[in-house]
């Protein structure tokens, strides 16, 4: 699977996932996948809540995108910060950052088993 | 604006200005951008000046450029910059490219694909800077690749157990539906 390939994909994906996040509400289909660690220890992931995340930014309800997982917005910003070309000196240096993958990291975990404390 | 820098005898760049004024440069060392005619000493080279001021030569004259570059590499600053020329990795001493830690795609795979692959993948994306920042370029490529190969197995193991899951929900409704 060459580079093309994959770039094609991701824009397929990229088009058909929104309509499909904003059609159906993963809360109550049944076909979308759920979070395997979840299904086996009963213990959130970083990521559960990420498709009705999703599905609430598609309809612009902002609390509950936060409700389902404070982290999907921040990380999606994050993330999309970081895609940017190097014209745009910001994204240049967060990508040459030392601490900015520790931070994530940390984040990250403190965010996974705080969720499940809480 | 990128600087290239001999030092040792060894040219060093693309450097971008932060890059190469963190080197132990010396007031005659060699410096070009682009736009400039030839090699300069450093410390005429207006972006660098400022860290000799007031730094005497120690009553030496700077060598001619033209002589102490004959025959090298280094003596005609056109042909040693010409897009074909590869400056390589190993042992030519020229800085690499900053390896791609792949950092946004590391946070998307943590997010999406549920399995705690994506934290592994968050921590070979951190190795690749402070690697790259100390000179450590084969290290920090490897890192590199390393966190590029965690974001697609976890991508992969994520794709591969949701459709699994998705189509053993669609059995399990057929089958009831049969059963009903």
């Amino acid at each position: 699977m060459n580079r093309r390939t994959i770039l094609i994909l991701i824009c397929v994906a990229a088009c058909i996932l929104p309509v499909v996040y904003a059609v159906f509400d993963p809360s109550s289909s049944a076909f979308f996948p759920r979070c395997p660690l979840k299904v086996l220890t009963g213990y959130d992931c970083p990521g559960c809540g990420s498709q009705r995340a999703f599905h609430a930014l598609l309809h612009g309800d902002i609390a509950a995108v936060v409700r389902y997982n404070a982290l999907f917005l921040p990380a999606v910003a994050l993330a999309a910060l970081l895609l940017m070309p190097d014209r745009f000196a910001p994204a240049r240096r967060l990508r040459s950052s030392v601490w900015l993958p520790w931070a994530v990291g940390g984040v990250t975990v403190a965010w996974w088993i705080g969720r499940n404390l809480i | 604006m990128k600087y290239y820098v001999i030092l040792n005898d060894v040219r060093l760049g693309p450097l971008d200005l932060a890059e190469a004024r963190r080197l132990p440069l010396t007031p005659d060392t060699p410096v070009w951008a682009e736009g400039m005619a030839d090699w300069a000493p450093a410390s005429q080279v207006g972006d660098f000046a400022d860290m000799f001021a007031g730094r005497p030569f120690g009553g030496n004259t700077p060598p001619s450029f033209g002589s102490q570059t004959q025959g090298s590499p280094f003596a005609n600053p056109q042909t040693a910059f010409s897009p074909g020329y590869a400056p390589g990795m190993s042992n030519s001493g020229a800085m690499p490219p900053r390896p791609d830690n792949y950092l946004a795609w590391s946070i998307i795979v943590t997010l999406l694909c549920c399995l705690p692959l994506g934290i592994v993948a968050i921590i070979k994306s951190a190795a690749v800077n402070p690697a790259y920042d100390r000179g450590a370029y084969e290290e920090a490529y490897r890192a590199s690749t390393s966190a590029k190969n965690w974001i697609i197995t976890s991508a992969v193991i994520g794709v591969v157990v949701s459709a699994a899951y998705t189509i053993l929900v669609m059995c399990s409704s057929i089958f009831n539906g049969a059963l009903s």
